[in-house]
């Protein structure tokens, strides 16, 4: 009786299975698994450490590797072969200094 | 010079400049490990509907989150420091220039060899030139020779302003009654923008500061030919 009655709350997928095995069986099939009753914060803040480290780690390597390495071979590459020089030339020549005109509108003068 | 969405420095002109971008990118280095790791255990414990009734007064984690940022700091301070004694160090300048804040305009004053001195006003929007750079063009640029040390010194005749050049790492408060002096080397050519970086009334928008960096040769020449006048 007490057992029919606790099969009714049961849903109905699970009372097909309960109906169909054996009444004996019935303690095994019915097991959770057990809950972490002790420690279960230290736990879960090792796994979230672990995974919080890993992700950093991730986002530092992407700057790194992305942004601030790049930037650096970036400036040196320009700096490497550079002309100050021919480049105020050019610039000169572009007619974009005050102090200085280009080259044909010197000669003019 | 800034352009529309320029978020990031501008392209260094000098090599304290240069130091400063890169000192920058390794202090976001720190800034993105401890904005990643906080923000992740902050969105790990929105989920997590758990309480601990018996955590009180954590000793580990409370002399945990001590030791690590003091450890965090140092690694943002050494290299903090070298670029501070870098950007102080003695060294020899070839030319002294003056700058002196008005409302609302720079003058500027080369007395090395020849006095030259000329006052530095923005280019009003309609007389502006196709070309031209609105707010930041100058009709009377400052002239300076590349690959030269240059020392600065600052000052102002009325309130307070303050000259700076981003893409040449320098700015220094312009106080009245008060010698500001900044040193600086531009170690290429080109034109190089500012504005004036203290409130100092209504056009404290519209005195910009445009440095001119030329060859050696062309700055004497430029400078003999502007005291001759």
């Amino acid at each position: 009786m007490a057992q029919e009655a606790a099969t009714r709350r049961l849903p109905h997928s699970l009372l097909r299975h309960l109906r169909s095995s054996s009444r004996s069986s019935l303690d095994t099939t019915m097991s959770l698994t057990k809950p972490v009753m002790r420690g279960l914060l230290t736990s879960q803040i090792k796994r979230q450490l672990v995974i919080a480290t890993v992700l950093s780690g991730v986002a530092v390597a992407g700057w790194k590797i992305l942004v601030q390495n790049p930037r650096k071979q970036l400036y040196a590459d320009f700096y490497k072969d550079y002309d100050a020089q021919a480049e105020f030339d050019r610039i000169r020549n572009l007619g974009l200094f005050q102090s200085c005109r280009p080259d044909g509108e010197e000669a003019e003068e | 010079m800034a352009t529309w969405g320029h978020l990031g420095f501008q392209d260094s002109a000098s090599p304290l400049m240069e130091q400063l971008i890169f000192f920058h990118d390794h202090t976001m280095v720190v800034l993105i490990l401890i904005t990643t790791f906080v923000g992740y255990m902050m969105a790990a414990m929105f989920p997590n509907a758990f309480v601990n009734r018996f955590l009180l007064e954590n000793q580990t984690i409370e002399v945990i989150w001590t030791i690590l940022p003091a450890i965090i700091l140092i690694f943002i301070a050494l290299p903090s420091l070298r670029l501070l004694y870098l950007l102080d160090e003695v060294n020899n300048p070839s030319i002294t220039l003056k700058t002196i804040g008005h409302q609302w305009y720079w003058s500027y004053e080369y007395s090395d060899f020849l006095q030259v001195e000329f006052d530095s006003y923005m280019t009003p929007s309609n007389e502006l030139d196709l070309s031209g750079f609105r707010l930041l063009d100058v009709d009377n640029r400052t002239v300076l020779p590349m690959n030269t040390q240059v020392r600065m010194l600052v000052t102002a005749a009325d309130v307070i302003h303050s000259w700076t050049v981003p893409a040449l790492g320098v700015k220094a408060d312009a106080i009245p009654g008060r010698l500001n002096q900044i040193s600086f080397m531009v170690n290429r050519p080109g034109l190089f923008f500012g504005q004036c970086s203290e409130i100092c009334g209504a056009n404290h928008s519209f005195m910009p500061i445009v440095v001119e960096s030329v060859s050696v040769s062309a700055f004497l020449n430029w400078i003999s030919s502007s005291s001759d006048l």
